[in-house]
């Protein structure tokens, strides 16, 4: 019983009749009838459960069990899609299959809790996963897990996972010690301000030196969380909180008017913010990548009618930035006027309270100040990124450098002839692959098939004889050596940008750009190499950037060396270094040479021009 | 002119990049070795961090930088003897912003007096008493901030010559600090030897000079800036400019190729020309397009381009299977950073475009760098055949064979 994907052959049981075992990894339909699903596994055990009224039903491709179809009534059946195509139907196409497949793993008794089907779905080695997921939990008894489980996801994704979470949760726990301090601080200032004014202050010897420790506690505590606004403002917001709100209920412990009154104007702040900030500012237009569009043909656009054109646009955008600044503006003057107008708290406190309750004026004044800071810490601008977690997160794994392309068909869109049908190549770890093609040939996406940032819709791309669509996709970025590297956005400054990849050297590193004639543009920067990143790019200009990842890229090392667009702003002498220096290192090298420039060094030449069909 | 610089050192900008704009700001590069230099003025310290004096008196001056921190220092110990950028009028101080700030001082004066001559009086007919001053307090804040923000106003226009969304307006430092905080601390220690303050008003005195204190909040301005504007930073190259400006006046049709030139020099020089009014159009290495339609990046207000001048313009850069790759509608969408169109395609869309959109003089600074040689080669013959200056420069020029192109 065969069917493929073109053909669907329809096939045929009279009532009482059992099909014999459907075709693996296949989305099967029942067009007319109704039937039941008999699945019978490796020890023998039998069950059956309906076919949804939908229809449809799933055949995993797993050894583990055979499925059947028993026939109640005359059915038509067919096979509908390869399951690898799964991931590329709509959102609605996958939610169908939804139903169906929790039939299955719930006449097996299996337990899918930890399953997300819907993202599940989508993933594009998703037939592979649910084929060995489903023979893992069989084996094993245990539910149906959402990873796989082989020796190297133990080395990588799941190494990368479990750090993953384990940052996940040290972030999470951040507060806690912030949040203990402001608490302790409260206290330990009310304390201190009690025992200041009761009789045994005076009395005995003890009982100032522990409202001194006391105050020196509530002292110190102010200038850890002082410390903290500035240096881990996400964390200071639930410290300032707790200090905030002890604060006011302290006060209005004793009165509550002025309790009510300071609850009030913290609430009147968080409206004003959530309207004016989280509301109307978002709901502006996005305008950064036009004005960077604009920007760039105004630099370079120099026809008068094009160019009336593109500044009349620039001076409507200018009301968009106008509109942002003057939204956060108004936050600014009116959370300020606010703040302004709860000082009366205190002063009220200050001015009816006996000076035995001086702690009830010190804890008000306190709690203006922590509204004051509570509120220039909520976030308006974008912030910096963070760079410090894609950097913990680095990889155990390590390539060889031995890639092979095994009859990969891959197809830009589902309906349009492929882009490579049927592609194989295969090349030994270290070997000089010159790659020629003609344009538009899928240069790119070939690199993309790599890294397993597409995935090929039949046929297999290996890494050291491993299926890359068991490795993650992003430690193969990483690990694939470009021009590009995929953290490039995190580095803000020319050396986070320069050392993005902890295996750049500065030996090498200096060396190569003393070549590329770029050292003399990074001396000249403001502050070295602390200077931004953008500072750099605009110094060596469009031209320059490709000698500068050049740069970078020559001096990592690693097994995968993949570069493409690489002659750009080279001059004869740049682009002699960096081919001597292709030539030269080790590890697998994969150039993209339209004009024959490796072809006396290369190994293997890697014709892409008959790669589609 | 001081928030213009203010942005600038907000944006990390470079000295000699500041030194360029000069001219712009009304600033000019001097000399100062022994005297401080005037407020306002820009300078480096050694370790290449820029710093804006915001006074200077009897050889200490207080500087301020663009992460607004501050700080004061003796100019003789200080200073590193180069180049100052001094402003040609000397801004000595912002007097909207101390006016605003007074006024914030009149309003806490009051509440401290309030305080105290209320002291020990409580009843719900004090009540309105209270209100009123918390009114007069809130509204003093929002006028003196409103003030300070529309004292910016006028210098704004610089943040919006170069776009910059993040830039926020904000109270300065200048206008608050220990000098400040001293002052008012002083001011109400006067006043209590006139009027002795009940001893609790002290509080609300110590907690207002602990807010003069807190760091503000500092926006990271004009970041766009520093990621993306070229023409701010970028150096000029006077030869190339010269060079180039000879064969625009020189050639008024064909081809002519520029062996021997720095192409980094080549492109500045072209869009310093095209910032000088010429009516050249240059593309660079890496084209941009704009997400939308094919139809919206070539037609640009949406106007008609007919399929046949779509057709022409397509067999001049070389990408005859276009109906098959984009359909005869133009409405093929291209994504963000040109995601669906291939590099090359990119290329010869660029120049497309540029001759869709009237342009009678290219100037194609590596443009065709993802074609092969033999390719670019053929596109460049192609545009020859063409009423129009292509002025050329690439990165596999040697590898062309002689095409008798002029050389510039």
């Amino acid at each position: 019983m065969t069917g493929g994907l073109m053909a669907d052959p329809a096939f045929q049981l009279t009532a009482g009749q059992v099909s014999a075992g459907l075709q693996r990894n296949r989305l099967w339909r029942l067009v007319s009838g109704s039937a039941r699903l008999r699945v019978t596994t490796d020890g023998g055990r039998v069950v059956e459960c309906r076919v949804p009224l939908s229809g449809w039903f799933v055949v995993p491709d797993t050894p583990a069990f055979r499925m059947q179809l028993v026939a109640e009534t005359d059915v038509v059946f067919r096979p509908r899609l390869d399951l690898t195509y799964v991931s590329r139907l709509g959102d609605l196409g996958r939610q169908q299959l939804i139903e169906p497949i929790r039939n299955l793993l719930s006449a097996l008794d299996m337990n899918d809790g930890q399953v997300v089907w819907s993202t599940q779905l989508a993933q594009p080695q998703f037939s592979v996963w649910f084929g060995r997921a489903l023979t893992d939990a069989i084996d094993t008894g245990d539910p149906l897990s959402s990873q796989l489980r082989s020796p190297l996801e133990s080395q990588t994704a799941q190494d990368a996972s479990r750090l993953s979470e384990r940052m996940t949760r040290a972030s999470a726990l951040t507060w806690v010690p912030g949040v203990i301090v402001a608490m302790v601080t409260v206290v330990s200032l009310i304390l201190a301000l009690r025992l200041r004014t009761t009789a045994a202050f005076d009395l005995t010897s003890e009982v100032p030196w522990i409202a001194v420790i006391l105050a020196s506690l509530a002292a110190i505590g102010l200038m850890i969380l002082s410390r903290q606004s500035v240096m881990r403002p996400a964390e200071a917001r639930a410290s300032l909180a707790i200090l905030l709100a002890l604060s006011i209920a302290w006060v209005g412990w004793y009165a509550p008017i002025l309790g009510l009154l300071m609850l009030l104007l913290t609430a009147a702040i968080g409206v004003a913010y959530v309207v004016l900030v989280r509301r109307l500012l978002v709901d502006l237009p996005e305008i950064y990548q036009p004005i960077r569009w604009l920007s760039g043909r105004l630099a370079r656009e120099g026809v008068p009618s094009l160019r009336g054109r593109l500044l009349t646009a620039w001076s409507q955008m200018a009301n968009w930035v106008v509109a942002r600044i003057e939204l956060t503006a108004e936050f600014s003057r009116l959370s300020r006027a606010l703040l302004a107008g709860s000082l009366i708290v205190p002063a009220y406190a200050a001015a009816t309270v006996p000076e035995t309750q001086m702690d009830v004026v010190v804890v008000a004044m306190l709690a203006v100040i922590a509204l004051e800071r509570m509120r220039s810490l909520l976030p308006i601008d974008a912030g910096q990124p963070e760079i410090e977690t894609a950097r913990e997160l680095r990889s155990t794994l390590t390539l060889r450098g031995e890639c092979q392309w095994d009859h990969v068909v891959y197809r830009r869109h589902a309906g349009e002839a492929p882009l490579f049908y049927e592609l194989s190549f295969q090349c030994p770890a270290g070997s000089l692959v010159r790659i020629t093609a003609p344009e538009g040939a899928g240069l790119t996406t070939l690199r993309e098939l790599l890294v397993r940032r597409v995935a090929p819709e039949r046929g297999v791309v290996r890494i050291d004889g491993m299926d890359v669509a068991r490795l993650p996709s992003l430690e193969l970025t990483r690990l694939v050596i470009g021009l590009d590297h995929p953290d490039d956005g995190q580095a803000v400054s020319v050396a986070d940008w320069l050392y993005l990849d902890p295996t750049v050297t500065p030996l090498a590193l200096d060396t190569h750009l003393r070549r590329l004639d770029l050292i003399a543009f990074i001396d000249q920067l403001s502050r070295g190499v602390e200077s931004p990143i953008g500072e750099l790019m605009a110094r060596v200009g469009p031209l320059g950037v490709t000698r500068l990842k050049l740069a970078r890229a020559l001096s990592r090392t690693g097994a995968i060396v993949w570069l493409d667009h690489w002659l750009v702003g080279l001059t004869p002498v740049h682009r002699a270094h960096v081919i001597d220096t292709l030539v030269s290192r080790s590890g697998t090298r994969f150039i993209v040479d339209r004009n024959a420039m490796l072809t006396p060094f290369a190994d293997l030449t890697w014709d892409l021009s008959d790669a589609g069909r | 002119m001081t928030l213009a610089i203010d942005g600038l050192l907000g944006a990390e900008t470079a000295f000699d990049a500041l030194v360029e704009r000069a001219g712009d700001l009304e600033y000019r590069l001097v000399t100062r070795t022994v005297h401080p230099p005037q407020a306002g003025s820009v300078l480096i310290d050694r370790h290449g961090q820029l710093w804006r004096v915001m006074w200077s008196m009897m050889g200490w001056v207080s500087l301020t930088n663009g992460a607004s921190q501050t700080t004061t220092r003796w100019w003789r110990r200080f200073q590193t003897g180069q180049l100052v950028l001094e402003p040609q009028q000397p801004v000595t101080q912002r007097p909207i912003a101390w006016m605003a700030y007074v006024l914030l001082v009149a309003t806490r004066l009051l509440l401290v007096v309030m305080t105290t001559v209320m002291s020990g009086v409580v009843g719900v007919e004090t009540a309105g008493l209270w209100m009123l001053v918390g009114l007069m307090l809130m509204v003093a804040a929002y006028v003196a901030t409103t003030m300070i923000h529309r004292a910016q106003w006028s210098t704004m226009v610089h943040a919006l010559e170069a776009l910059t969304p993040d830039w926020m307006p904000r109270l300065s430092r200048d206008v608050a600090g220990p000098i400040p905080v001293v002052c008012w601390i002083f001011g109400v220690m006067l006043l209590d030897q006139v009027w002795p303050l009940a001893p609790l008003a002290w509080i609300v005195v110590g907690g207002l000079a602990v807010f003069d204190l807190l760091p503000t909040r500092h926006f990271r301005l004009a970041r766009p800036l520093t990621r993306q504007a070229m023409q701010v930073i970028r150096g000029r190259d006077r030869t190339q400019e010269a060079r180039l400006k000879h064969i625009l006046l020189t050639h008024d049709r064909g081809l002519v190729m520029c062996a021997d030139v720095e192409m980094s020099g080549l492109l500045a020089a072209a869009e310093y020309w095209v910032d000088r009014g010429e009516p050249i159009t240059v593309l660079g290495p890496a084209p941009e397009f704009l997400p939308g339609t094919l139809r919206a990046n070539f037609a640009w207000d949406a106007s008609d381009v007919g399929a046949h001048h779509f057709s022409v313009l397509m067999e001049l850069v070389g990408l005859d299977g276009w109906k098959s790759r984009f359909g005869t509608d133009l409405n093929y969408q291209i994504g963000p950073n040109n995601r669906g169109l291939s590099s090359s395609e990119s290329a010869r869309l660029a120049i497309a475009r540029a001759l869709a959109q009237g342009a009678e003089t290219l100037v194609l600074v590596d443009a065709l760098a993802p074609l092969s040689a033999v390719a670019q080669r053929d596109v460049l013959r192609r545009l020859s055949a063409l009423n129009i200056l292509v002025v050329v420069c690439s990165s596999v020029q040697d590898l062309w064979e002689d095409d008798g192109g002029a050389d510039g």
